[in-house]
């Protein structure tokens, strides 16, 4: 798409929502069309995006986005402190979250290991996470089955282990109500690796 | 495995043709610089999705075009099978019998070929990146979940790598180098497994080829070396000490020194190494028997022969040798395309002919 064919306001609006995840110059351009044709959606929009900006924090413990700090689960008294688990990012919290089987309580780590990006423990919130330990019985490792995940997994069971807590990492393998015969050959030869007694 | 025709829109110097191709062998042949090459490296395109040429698929499209696409029909125990490779806008669409392939992984492998030219000859003489690459493509081909083995590997290197290179201090480096570490040591185990696997297959039937090659006046072997060592349970239990040892080295030359991707295959003859002892003519022979025990074990896996591409190799090899590879041709009856010159003497027996010209091909009867 040839921006300079666009008044420099357009063009703008544009170019940035083209840097938003997932959306390819195309998209940007129906979005920004979109927006000038209504009005009204355009400033709610802007009014929420500048609201959620200014309201949303990070949690001191969890780092989990909140409005309240600290977050309502670190709050809560219902929810099980004796059990952690790591995720990546405040979304893994939301799914999670969804499946209304967790009770304990989350810690984000804002990211993984990643030397090419320069992301080492310290960018992470690994400090947050030793300062939380107290009373925390088992740890369970959310991270993503990427190379990177399995890395700070790895990473954080040998900083935790020594402390006496329970490390564990989360199953990998075929999704529930899914076919055998459409999952990835990587999938079922880890689903394969994890199996278990019946 | 058989092709029955091929189609080809702004590859290279084609601009459109589409021409039938007939079982047993068949010939092209013309001037050099009129598209010879350049048709089975189309053929090759379409089974692999890649160039074993170039990385960049802008370089296959025809001068002044924005595209190509090729099209080819095949036979695969005695099912038709229709495969499109289809690169437009610097995307690249691939399809089995119209339908879309996802990953390069599910596209690869349907129809299996293997590629001969005299490039080839570096197998032997070159580098030890070389032959890494011949067994990790063979192995691609045939086990569907290796490339992505591959890539996760190539991964934790790369993240291994700029940990290395990074600014951050010794300790830190060190405490994150062992989780890196562990992870290189897993993929590891299984990639260093799996070529190791195919090497012990390959060595059956290469040597039993060097063997008749040679006329049994010689001995081909070939053995991978894990790690630097010599078999495959004392490469896994030291994998984990030989990173230790080597972590000043590593952090001092800021290279991941220790792993699979610095593994070498190497081969004999009559017990020497041959990359420092073999001639001229016996690095012909250990290529092409490398490459007739790839065909076998294809053939052995796939119950089916692969195609076979020989790129203006018939003119490397010897009487003798010439001889022997046709005869194995004729015998097993595999579908081959070959190029020539003008110039060369043609193959005796039944051969199919075509003749190229300017992008064009003609088949001559």
């Amino acid at each position: 798409m040839d921006l300079l064919n666009y008044p420099q306001p357009l063009a703008d609006l544009i170019s940035s929502l083209a840097r938003l995840p997932g959306i390819g110059p195309k998209t940007a351009g129906r979005l920004a069309f979109y927006l000038l044709q209504e009005p009204e959606t355009a400033e709610a929009l802007a009014q929420s995006v500048l609201k959620a900006k200014e309201k949303i924090k990070s949690c001191s413990i969890c780092s989990n986005f909140t409005d309240q700090d600290p977050c309502a689960f670190c709050r809560s008294e219902r929810r099980d402190r004796k059990l952690l688990c790591i995720v990546e990012h405040p979304r893994d919290v939301a799914a999670l979250e969804k499946t209304g089987e967790f009770k304990g309580l989350y810690h984000v780590l804002q990211g993984v290991l990643s030397p090419l990006e320069g992301i080492g423990p310290e960018q992470l919130t690994v400090q947050q996470l030793l300062q939380r330990l107290e009373g925390v019985e088992e740890v369970i490792m959310a991270m993503n089955p990427t190379v990177e995940g399995e890395a700070t997994a790895m990473y954080l069971a040998r900083l935790l282990k020594p402390l006496g807590v329970k490390v564990t990492r989360i199953a990998h393998g075929l999704p529930v109500g899914g076919d055998l015969e459409y999952a990835d050959e990587v999938t079922i030869a880890r689903a394969l690796e994890g199996r278990r007694n019946l | 495995m058989l092709i029955e025709s091929l189609r080809l829109e702004n590859f290279r110097n084609y601009v459109q043709e589409e021409i039938r191709l007939e079982p047993g062998i068949n010939i092209l042949f013309g001037e050099n610089g009129q598209g010879k090459t350049n048709f089975l490296e189309a053929l090759y395109f379409l089974l692999t999705g890649k160039s074993y040429r170039v990385q960049r698929e802008q370089e296959l499209t025809h001068w002044g075009e924005n595209g190509f696409r090729l099209q080819g029909l095949f036979q695969v125990k005695q099912r038709i099978i229709q495969l499109e490779s289809r690169y437009y806008e610097r995307r690249k669409i691939l399809k089995i019998n119209n339908m879309p392939c996802r990953k390069l992984s599910d596209y690869v492998g349907t129809v299996n070929a293997v590629y001969f030219s005299p490039d080839d000859l570096i197998l032997v003489k070159g580098g030890p990146g070389e032959r890494r690459k011949f067994l990790d493509f063979h192995i691609a081909q045939t086990k569907p979940g290796y490339v992505s083995l591959l890539n996760s590997y190539n991964k934790v290197l790369e993240q291994k790598r700029a940990l290395l290179k990074s600014n951050l201090s010794l300790q830190s480096k060190r405490s994150q180098l062992a989780v890196w570490n562990e992870e290189l040591i897993e993929l590891g185990r299984k990639l260093i497994k799996h070529r190791m696997n195919l090497t012990e297959e390959l060595q059956t039937v290469s040597s039993y080829f060097y063997q008749h090659i040679s006329e049994g006046k010689e001995k081909m072997e070939i053995h991978y070396r894990p790690l630097g060592l010599k078999d495959y349970e004392e490469a896994i239990s030291s994998f984990p000490n030989l990173l230790i040892e080597h972590t000043e080295q590593e952090i001092e030359r800021q290279a991941v020194l220790i792993g699979p991707h610095r593994d070498d295959l190497v081969i004999y003859l009559n017990q020497k190494p041959a990359r420092l002892y073999a001639s001229q003519g016996q690095v012909r022979s250990l290529v092409l028997s490398l490459k007739l025990g790839e065909v076998q074990l294809i053939q052995a896996k796939k119950e089916e022969y692969p195609l076979l591409l020989l790129d203006d190799v018939l003119s490397e090899l010897d009487r003798f040798r010439r001889k022997y590879l046709l005869e194995f041709i004729y015998s097993s009856s595999i579908q081959t395309l070959i190029t020539m010159t003008s110039a060369e003497e043609m193959p005796e027996g039944k051969i199919n002919r075509y003749y190229v010209k300017q992008g064009q091909i003609r088949r001559e009867f």
